[in-house]
């Protein structure tokens, strides 16, 4: 059974919400400009039907999108960034990590490429980049992804961002749309505590 | 959560009471259990009296977990502890889910004394609450990859071994690679 242990870790979390460089790519806090970018990129088919809790959408979706992300940055159990295409600034995808634990340095990672900026391998590289961040700059020691296995391009970013996979565990990712995905889970290991 | 209890003809399993702390604490002196499961160590009654006295009613009554005592049914005698824990989405129309966790006392092993009450519950848990269940979809197992003896119990009642996590688990100050597995509504053996 489980009990309080006195591991726990201390995680580095950034009070507000934080900008990364990423070379060609830029990882933001959600901001005001984005608003009808992000409309577009949450309202995308895929983006609704492979999040676990999809945002709402209709009226004042983006601002209250980005209010949110704002919020739970503050209480630490989101910490979301916009990424952006560092020369032109346009809004190409998301990435954050979630349900980071003390107890264990774990956490939770998910990301989304919009539409129009696919086949880039923006997805690789942003998850790439905000994996080293947890590890370096957090203090994490185990980040880990799950997606539906009727994801494949989302099993392709994982092993492209270093994320080996580890095991389908059936009927574990809840569906949008009600019930449940057999969830394909892989992770990565901080280099440093090994 | 409501507290319930639970049982069949010969084992009899109910929430934790104070009372409990000094067979707990007996039974957790165990180096087997000490060994293979997330108990202190060293195993101190102030951890029994933490254990059944504030980390149990506090899991049922938030409903995070469901956590029973097990207790043989005509002498009382404490034999294992078993229950279901991070309890979560249960507001899923198609089900929640929850991990099964267990510990058995020496005393008690080797006569199915676990598995049996791990069946209990897990049948509790998968029951649709018109019932009074749980009306979960899945249960999760994980535990410390070469617990065999955990994981023959999980293959007895039905759990499907589905991956070796890396590093999940931290074990004194260690960090051990885990057996995961699940149980769905209906494979329950």
């Amino acid at each position: 059974m489980r009990e309080p242990t006195k591991h726990m870790r201390k995680l580095a979390v950034p009070p507000e919400p934080v900008e990364i460089a990423a070379g060609w790519l830029q990882l933001t806090p959600w901001s005001g400009d984005l608003a009808a970018e992000i409309v577009d990129l949450i309202s995308d088919p895929d983006f609704q039907r492979w999040y676990v809790h999809p945002p709402d959408l209709g009226e004042d979706a983006a601002e209250r999108f980005i209010r949110s992300r704002k919020e739970r940055w503050r209480s630490g159990d989101l910490l979301s960034f916009a990424v952006r295409d560092a020369t032109t600034g346009a809004l190409v995808g998301d990435v954050q990590l979630s349900d980071l634990s003390p107890w264990d340095g774990s956490a939770w990672i998910g990301y989304s490429t919009a539409p129009a900026a696919r086949g880039r391998g923006v997805a690789p590289h942003a998850v790439g980049v905000l994996t080293r961040w947890g590890f370096q700059a957090i203090g994490l020691h185990r980040i880990q992804l799950g997606h539906a296995v009727e994801n494949p391009a989302s099993c392709r970013v994982a092993i492209k961002a270093g994320y080996p996979a580890e095991g389908i565990l059936r009927s574990s990712l809840p569906r949008s749309s009600g019930g449940w995905w057999d969830m394909e889970i892989h992770a990565a290991i901080n280099p440093a505590d090994s | 959560m409501e507290e319930v209890e639970l049982g069949d003809d010969r084992l009899y399993l109910r929430p934790w009471r104070l009372g409990d702390a000094a067979s707990v604490y007996e039974a957790c002196q165990d180096r087997e259990i000490q060994r293979w499961t997330s108990v202190p160590t060293p195993y101190l009654r102030e951890h029994a009296e933490s254990y059944v006295g504030e980390i149990s009613p506090t899991a049922w009554r938030t409903g995070s977990g469901a956590i029973f005592g097990v207790f043989d049914l005509h002498t009382g005698q404490l034999l294992a502890a078993t229950g279901v824990h991070q309890i979560s989405e249960r507001e899923v129309s198609a089900g929640g889910r929850a991990e099964l966790g267990y510990w058995c006392a020496a005393w008690a092993r080797g006569k199915g004394v676990m598995t049996g009450a791990c069946r209990l519950v897990c049948e509790w848990a998968f029951a649709d609450p018109s019932a009074g269940g749980l009306g979960l979809a899945r249960i999760d197992w994980h535990a410390e990859v070469g617990n065999h003896a955990s994981r023959r119990i999980a293959e007895k009642l039905g759990f499907t071994i589905e991956g070796t996590l890396r590093q999940r688990i931290v074990h004194r100050d260690r960090r051990l690679d885990a057996w995961v597995a699940g149980l769905l509504r209906g494979e329950l053996r």
